[in-house]
């Protein structure tokens, strides 16, 4: 459904993705996990097309093309205030729109269908300025879900909210997987990852150092050796 | 009330506003008088006072302000910073630069393609200095600092001055003003601000996505190179022919965007028909209100009373939003 192979990406010299190569299949929930800096971020937007970077995917290398294939939820996202949310949730029909084209039926209908899965219907008039930090996350995810890509990347879509949304915001990535689309989520909490995803991709100073079924990735090792943390949530020492 | 109503009702006003700019002048005119001069059949001092200078002046002010209009909204909507316009990121100053350099070395004839080509200059530098990360911030720090340089490079010149009158010269041109239009001017500037306008209309609906930011939009398809590309070529026309018939006026592409966002709502890709009418019919009723009060003495410039008309109307704005 989609891999790619040897991705690299450098800043200024430096290399903050080493080679990592990688895949996942329809209905597969992803959760890509590491500490600060360990180049999830970096890996998400060279994987999406967004960088420079070495290595190769198996998306389309036009960008309108690909737009169609891929979806990708940044982690600081922005909209203009006074911008009806029904509007933002269309501008992720842009692949499938001309310059000057309106929204046809198939597009309302994806734009509703992302609305009722997010939650969002009931705002669709709102202004954006005026929305809670959960309904703003839920409306950008919605944006994304509107393109109805197969494949979402999220970069820690659940970071800024509270339990509530969190769970809620998990829940819907699940249930995008059970439906058949390849969902690869950069997240910080571990017992989110191993409770939703189906693997889990550990990231380590730019290198994938861990891929393995959700249950069996958070070892003891993995998490001394590369969170610092130990199984009973103590810092290493 | 709708976009397209709005676009209506400013076109209304601007083609009002010229209409209205053909009665005030020295000379008073009636309706008929000024009919048939447009026509080419009144008294033959009449029909040049119509054709040879109060319709260029009006057209000439409905383009230059439509340029700036249109420049101050593409360029809001593609930094998504409020403050943007074609004054602070250089493109006035840059245009400015080749129409003082002109004026210095005594040769009028280079006005408009000097500012034209200073402007195509400043825009093909700012591209070159944002080039390894089109975007937003890039273009801002880029147009700040190429326009800084020109101001201090025109500073230069006016430093140079061979004597006080040429200074003086120098220093009137920049004030703006539209006394000298003709329909030479007309036949060059028109144009290549509706080249300008059709390029940053093109970029509309790619601004609309830059709205969620960069790393978004490119992830739905927009390349945020050619947008630059456009909004500052686009810009570059519109100013630089703007500035070479009119001098540097301030304000009207910082304001007029600001007002119309505020008053219709319209999204980036609206506000750029929007802001180019709105731009239009400001600078011929500010252009027609220097005439109708014009006394003996130094006329009013143009730059001066856009500034003295916008400020107070954006600060009051700025109020309210606060």
């Amino acid at each position: 459904m989609i891999s790619f192979e040897n991705i690299s990406v450098s800043y200024t010299g430096k290399r903050v993705v080493d080679g990592v190569t990688g895949g996942a299949k329809s209905g597969e929930f992803i959760a890509l996990v590491g500490p600060n800096g360990s180049g999830k971020s970096t890996l998400l937007k060279a994987v999406a097309g967004l960088i420079k970077h070495e290595g190769t995917t198996s998306l389309p290398r036009n960008p309108r093309v690909r737009a169609k294939e891929i979806s990708y939820l940044a982690q600081q996202n922005s909209a203009p205030k006074l911008r009806r949310v029904k509007d933002i949730i269309a501008l992720g029909r842009t692949p499938y729109l001309g310059p000057l084209s309106k929204l046809s039926p198939d597009d309302e209908l994806a734009i509703e269908r992302a609305a009722n899965i997010c939650e969002i219907a009931e705002l669709l008039n709102r202004e954006f300025g005026t929305l809670s930090g959960g309904e703003t996350m839920r409306v950008h995810l919605g944006r994304a879900l509107a393109t109805d890509a197969p494949i979402l990347l999220a970069d820690e879509p659940i970071t800024a909210l509270d339990p509530y949304y969190q769970i809620s915001a998990m829940n819907i990535l699940r249930q995008l997987a059970n439906d058949g689309k390849v969902i690869i989520a950069a997240l910080h909490d571990l017992d989110f990852a191993k409770r939703f995803a189906d693997r889990i991709w550990v990231m380590n100073n730019g290198c994938l150092v861990e891929n393995e079924p959700a249950e069996k990735a958070l070892n003891a090792a993995i998490l001394r050796d590369v969170f610092r943390i130990t199984v009973n949530g103590e810092i290493v020492t | 009330m709708s976009l397209r109503l709005w676009l209506l009702l400013l076109l209304i006003v601007c083609l009002l506003a010229m209409g209205l700019s053909l009665f005030i002048g020295s000379t008073a005119l009636s309706v008929d008088s000024v009919l048939s001069a447009l026509l080419g059949n009144a008294a033959e001092d009449i029909n040049s006072i119509i054709r040879d200078i109060r319709l260029p002046r009006a057209i000439l002010a409905a383009a230059v302000g439509a340029g700036l209009g249109a420049s101050g909204a593409a360029l809001q909507g593609f930094t998504r910073n409020p403050l943007a316009a074609p004054g602070l990121l250089g493109f006035s100053a840059c245009a400015a630069l080749g129409a003082v350099l002109a004026l210095y070395f005594n040769a009028g004839d280079w006005i408009m393609p000097a500012a034209i080509g200073f402007a195509m200059i400043g825009a093909t530098a700012m591209t070159l200095f944002s080039r390894r990360k089109p975007g937003a911030s890039g273009l801002v720090l880029a147009g700040i600092g190429i326009g800084a340089l020109a101001t201090a490079v025109t500073g230069l010149v006016m430093n140079l001055a061979p004597n006080p009158w040429a200074l003086s010269e120098l220093v009137y041109w920049l004030m703006g003003s539209l006394k000298n239009a003709d329909m030479t001017d007309v036949a060059i500037t028109v144009p290549l601000t509706l080249l300008g306008g059709v390029l940053l209309s093109l970029a509309g609906s790619a601004l609309r996505v830059l709205g969620l930011g960069e790393d978004t939009a490119q992830s739905l398809g927009i390349s945020v190179g050619r947008t630059q590309a456009l909004v500052v070529v686009g810009c570059a026309l519109c100013i630089g022919s703007g500035v070479a018939v009119a001098g540097a006026i301030g304000f009207v592409g910082l304001f007029i965007p600001h007002i119309l966002r505020f008053l219709t709502g319209a999204d980036e890709a609206w506000l750029i028909p929007l802001s180019a009418l709105g731009g239009a019919g400001f600078l011929v009723l500010v252009d027609t209100l220097i005439r109708a009060t014009a006394g003996p003495g130094t006329p009013l410039y143009l730059g001066i009373v856009t500034s003295l008309i916008g400020v107070p109307f954006f600060l009051w704005l700025a109020w309210r939003q606060a």
